[in-house]
C-alpha cells in the first residue's frame, strides 16, 4: 500500500530523539509574586464593588416587558373561539361554560355565542405563551405575576379568578376562592379524561 | 488594680477564713481561683473571636465576591454565629462504628487545650498579659507544635481514608514550617535580645518615644522594617502550619473530603471549625507582636495617643491584629490550593535558606545598626 505522504514523514526529526521540551513540574519550585499580587488587586476591587444581590421580598428585581408569568384573561376580549386551549401542549388551558354579561357594543364587535371560556391549571401551565400568539383578540395574555405559591392544593383558575390579579384574589374570600379552584380542579379532571 | 492585688494576696478571703476560725486563706487559694479566672476570661475572648470570625469570614467572602452574606438574624447577622452554634449543638452526634472512640471524643480537646494554652504569654498591652514568662516566644512555638497531635489523632481515630490522608498532611506540613517559622522568630529574639514577649515589643520602641523621656538612647523600630523577610518566612510558615488557604492541604475538600474532620460532626466538628478560625486571630497576633511593634503606637507615637480604658495601646494591639486577619482572610479568598509537594519543597528550598539568610540580617543589624 502506497503512503502519499511517506516521504514528508520521513523528513520529520524521529520524535524519540527530540529532548524532553516539558519541565518536570516535581522538580520546579517558584513563588509567583506577582500572579499573587495581580490576584490581590482584583479580589480587592471587587470588595469594594456595591453587592449585586436583591433582598428579595423587601426589593426586586424590575421586570421585564415580555415577562411570561401566569396567564391572565380579558373576559370582554374572549369569543370563545377555543383556539388556545387547542394550542396548548399540555392541556393547562381547555375550555368551561362560563357566561359573561358585555356591554352591547362590546358584544357587538367581539361575541361569544357559545359563552364558552378558557380555564387554566396554573401548577401545569409551562408558560410557553402559545395560547397568547393564536389569541385572535388578545384576551388570553401572559400577566407579570410571578409569586404563584400558595399553600392551597387546588390551583385551576376558572376565568373569574384569571381575570383578577393575585393580590385581587388575595384579597377576595378565601372559603369563595377554594370553591373555585375545587371546581376548576373538577372540570379539569373530567377534560383530562376526555382527552386522553 | 488595687482590688485585684489585695485578692491576689489573700486580703479579700482572709475574713471569711478568720470568721471560720481557720486563721488566714492560704496564699495558693486566692492565687488558684484569680488564675482560674483570668484564664477563664482568656479562654472565652479567644474561642468566642473564633466563633465571631466564622461570622466574619462569611460578610468578608460575600463582599469579595459583591454579595452581602449572612445579615437577617440579628444586627448585621451578629447572632447568626448564635443560631450556628445552636444548630451544631442540636445535630446528632456520630461516632463511626470502626473508630477508635476515646481518642475519637479527645481530639477536638486535644486541638483546642494547646491552642489557648499558648494565648498565655500573649500581649494584648504592657498590663494585659495573662502571664510574661521569661522564655515567653518559645513557650508559644513549643505548644503550638502540639497542633499535629490533635490532626493526627482525629485522622487516626476516624478510621477513615480521607481522615487520615488529612491528618499526614497536616503533620507533615507541620514538621516542615515549624523549622523556618523557629529560625525566622530567632531572627527577632537576636534584635530583642530576650524571649520575652513584653521586652520583644518594648525593643521595638521607636526614638519619638524615648525623646518623649528626654533621652534618645537607642534608635528601635518596628521588627518588620530590618526583619521583612523573616516577617515573610513567618507569615507564610503560619499560615501553613494553621493549615489555612493558600495551604489548606489538611483539609483539602476537592480531595480530601474534609480532612482529619471528614467523620467528626455536631459540635465536635465545631471544635475544629472554631480553631481553625481562632488560628486567624492567634496569627495575627503574634505577628503583631513580633513584628509590628505589639500595643506601639505607629512609629512610636507618644503614649498620649493610646486609648487608655483598654490599658496601654490595647486598642493599637487589636486594630494591627484585625488588620493582619483581613489580610490573610484577603488571600484566603484570593489564592486556589497549592499542591502538597509544591508546599513541601517551598518549605525546604526556598523558605529554610531564606531564614538561614535572614538570621545573618538580623545579626548585621544588631551589630552595626543597633548595637
Amino acid at each position: 500500500m502506497r503512503v502519499p505522504n511517506a516521504k514528508k514523514h520521513a523528513e520529520l526529526p524521529n520524535p524519540l530523539s527530540v529532548p524532553p521540551t516539558v519541565i518536570d513540574p516535581y522538580r520546579r519550585t517558584r513563588l509567583p509574586l506577582a500572579a499573587i499580587a495581580t490576584g490581590l488587586k482584583t479580589t480587592l476591587k471587587v470588595f469594594f464593588r456595591k453587592p449585586v444581590t436583591y433582598e428579595y421580598p423587601e426589593v426586586r428585581r424590575p421586570i421585564a416587558e415580555r415577562y411570561r408569568g401566569r396567564i391572565g384573561l380579558e373576559l370582554d376580549l374572549c369569543i370563545g373561539c377555543t383556539l388556545c386551549a387547542q394550542a396548548c401542549p399540555n392541556g393547562t388551558c381547555f375550555m368551561v361554560d362560563f357566561k359573561f354579561e358585555k356591554t352591547p357594543e362590546m358584544n357587538a364587535k367581539f361575541p361569544n355565542k357559545k359563552d364558552k371560556m378558557p380555564a387554566v391549571d396554573t401548577a401545569r401551565c409551562i408558560y410557553c405563551s402559545l395560547c397568547e400568539e393564536v389569541c385572535p383578540t388578545g384576551a388570553i395574555h401572559m400577566t407579570p405575576e410571578y409569586e404563584l405559591s400558595r399553600t392551597r392544593k387546588d390551583q385551576v383558575y376558572l376565568p373569574v379568578l384569571l381575570q383578577k390579579t393575585e393580590s385581587e384574589i388575595d384579597a377576595m374570600d378565601p372559603a369563595e376562592v377554594a370553591k373555585m379552584l375545587a371546581e376548576g380542579q373538577r372540570l379539569i379532571t373530567a377534560n383530562d379524561k376526555v382527552r386522553i | 488594680m488595687g482590688a485585684i492585688e489585695d485578692f491576689i494576696d489573700g486580703k479579700v478571703l482572709d475574713p471569711t477564713f478568720a470568721a471560720l476560725g481557720l486563721g488566714n486563706a492560704p496564699y495558693e487559694l486566692s492565687q488558684t481561683i484569680f488564675w482560674g479566672i483570668a484564664s477563664g476570661v482568656l479562654f472565652t475572648i479567644v474561642l468566642s473571636t473564633g466563633g465571631l470570625f466564622t461570622l466574619v469570614f462569611r460578610r468578608l467572602f460575600a463582599f469579595f465576591t459583591q454579595r452581602i452574606g449572612p445579615n437577617r438574624v440579628g444586627p448585621f447577622g451578629l447572632f447568626q454565629l448564635i443560631a450556628d452554634g445552636l444548630k451544631l449543638v442540636s445535630k446528632e452526634d456520630i461516632i463511626p462504628r470502626a473508630a477508635s472512640k476515646t481518642l475519637f471524643r479527645v481530639a477536638p480537646y486535644l486541638a483546642i487545650t494547646p491552642f489557648v494554652m499558648a494565648w498565655a504569654p500573649i500581649p494584648f498591652s504592657n498590663d494585659l498579659i495573662l502571664t510574661n514568662i521569661g522564655v515567653g516566644i518559645i513557650f508559644v512555638l513549643a505548644i503550638s507544635a502540639l497542633s499535629p497531635l490533635a490532626e493526627i489523632t482525629a485522622g487516626w481515630a476516624s478510621n477513615n481514608k480521607y481522615a487520615i490522608y488529612g491528618g499526614v498532611r497536616a503533620a507533615a506540613l507541620d514538621f516542615s514550617y515549624e523549622i523556618p517559622m523557629v529560625i525566622s522568630v530567632v531572627g527577632v529574639i537576636m534584635l530583642a535580645g530576650s524571649m520575652s514577649t513584653i521586652d520583644i515589643v518594648n525593643m521595638q520602641k521607636g526614638c519619638l518615644e524615648f525623646a518623649a523621656s528626654g533621652a534618645c538612647a537607642r534608635h528601635g523600630m518596628w521588627f518588620v522594617f530590618p526583619q521583612i523577610i523573616g516577617a515573610f518566612i513567618f507569615f507564610a510558615a503560619a499560615l501553613a502550619k494553621a493549615g489555612l488557604v493558600p495551604t489548606d492541604l489538611p483539609e483539602a475538600e476537592s480531595e480530601l473530603v474534609a480532612g482529619y474532620s471528614t467523620e467528626y460532626s455536631g459540635m465536635r466538628f465545631g471544635f475544629f471549625y472554631v480553631v481553625l478560625f481562632a488560628q486567624v486571630f492567634f496569627i495575627s497576633a503574634l505577628i503583631t507582636t513580633l513584628y509590628l511593634g505589639g500595643w506601639l503606637g505607629p512609629f512610636g507615637s507618644p503614649s498620649e495617643w493610646y486609648f487608655k480604658p483598654l490599658g496601654d495601646g490595647a486598642l493599637w494591639f487589636t486594630v494591627k491584629t484585625l488588620l493582619i486577619c483581613f489580610v490573610i482572610f484577603w488571600l484566603w479568598l484570593t489564592l486556589p490550593r497549592v499542591r502538597m509537594d509544591q508546599y513541601l519543597n517551598f518549605a525546604w528550598k526556598v523558605l529554610f535558606p531564606l531564614s538561614l539568610l535572614n538570621l545573618v540580617v538580623a545579626a548585621i543589624v544588631r551589630g552595626f545598626v543597633l548595637g
